[in-house]
């Protein structure tokens, strides 16, 4: 499977039901700061189980608090 | 029968909705606003339409509007099924107190759940509960919260949640040390998605 990248992810993120800003969302931006509350967290963090079949462990959530930390966490634990 | 195009020109208004508090809860409970959302998609736009999503992104402690029009200060967002159509709506908290207080006891409902936590079920439908109510039941017990407070935030449904088979529920996901996600299940089929949040 071919490495995901920032602007698939930012996509995927874009089609969920949620109150990010996705004109603020860069890659490298926290998802706090485009406006994503928590239930939107976990909603990205279900939608890439589903999608992946990656659980993103608590422990690990502060690597993955942006698109760039994201899509770098996901392409690790699919290698 | 008019067409949708009828219903959404004529009926997409804001409405108010009239919620009591349940018991000893100072928040409007999600089996009430789900009620309400279905009597309004059944009222206004047709009499097998069904609430397909909710999302509730805090409690609402005030009483609610419907809006068909994006709202910024929204405390959640829903979905309308009309057929091959959806209507997507807001829910925005108002000014208006809740004025009223119902009683409302889980525990008959409890008694009769199957399982526990990783999967919980009912062998028939229980009197006296609506389907919703007897979901909310039934995630508690799966996510092992059954003595502490938990609220639906989301649900998504790929048919209309009846009550005439039981349900069960099986816990998918538990995430952020708040969040269970579940799904939910009748007649061994897969009816749909659940979310629940711990009060923080």
């Amino acid at each position: 499977m071919p490495p995901i990248t920032p602007a698939q992810m930012r996509v995927f993120i874009a089609r969920m039901d949620s109150v990010i800003d996705m004109d603020k969302l860069q890659d490298t931006t926290p998802f706090t700061e485009a406006g994503a509350d928590s239930l939107d967290f976990f909603n990205i963090i279900s939608e890439i189980q589903t999608a992946t079949g990656v659980y993103i462990e608590d422990e690990d959530i502060e690597q993955v608090n942006t698109l760039a930390g994201l899509v770098a966490y996901l392409n690790r634990r699919m290698m | 029968m008019p067409s949708v195009e009828v219903f959404r020109d004529e009926e997409l208004v804001p409405l108010e909705l009239r919620l009591p508090y349940r018991r000893d809860r100072n928040y409007l409970h999600s089996a009430d606003i789900f009620q309400a959302l279905t009597n309004v998609a059944q009222d206004h736009f047709a009499p097998d339409a069904y609430i397909e999503s909710l999302v509730l992104r805090r409690q609402a402690v005030r009483q609610i509007r419907i809006s068909f029009q994006a709202e910024a200060q929204m405390i959640g967002t829903f979905g309308i099924r009309v057929g091959r159509e959806q209507v997507r709506g807001w829910l925005v908290e108002t000014d208006a107190e809740v004025l009223t207080r119902v009683p409302y006891d889980e525990c008959w409902a409890v008694a009769a759940v199957v399982g526990g936590p990783g999967f919980a079920q009912f062998m028939e439908p229980v009197a006296g509960y609506t389907a919703f109510e007897q979901l909310l039941v039934l995630m508690k017990v799966a996510g092992g919260q059954g003595q502490h407070d938990a609220w639906l935030c989301k649900i998504t449904l790929s048919s209309p949640l009846f009550n005439t088979k039981p349900l069960a529920v099986r816990l998918r996901l538990r995430a952020l040390q708040r969040f269970f996600s579940f799904e939910i299940l009748q007649d061994e089929c897969l009816l749909g998605e659940a979310s629940a949040s711990l009060r923080s």
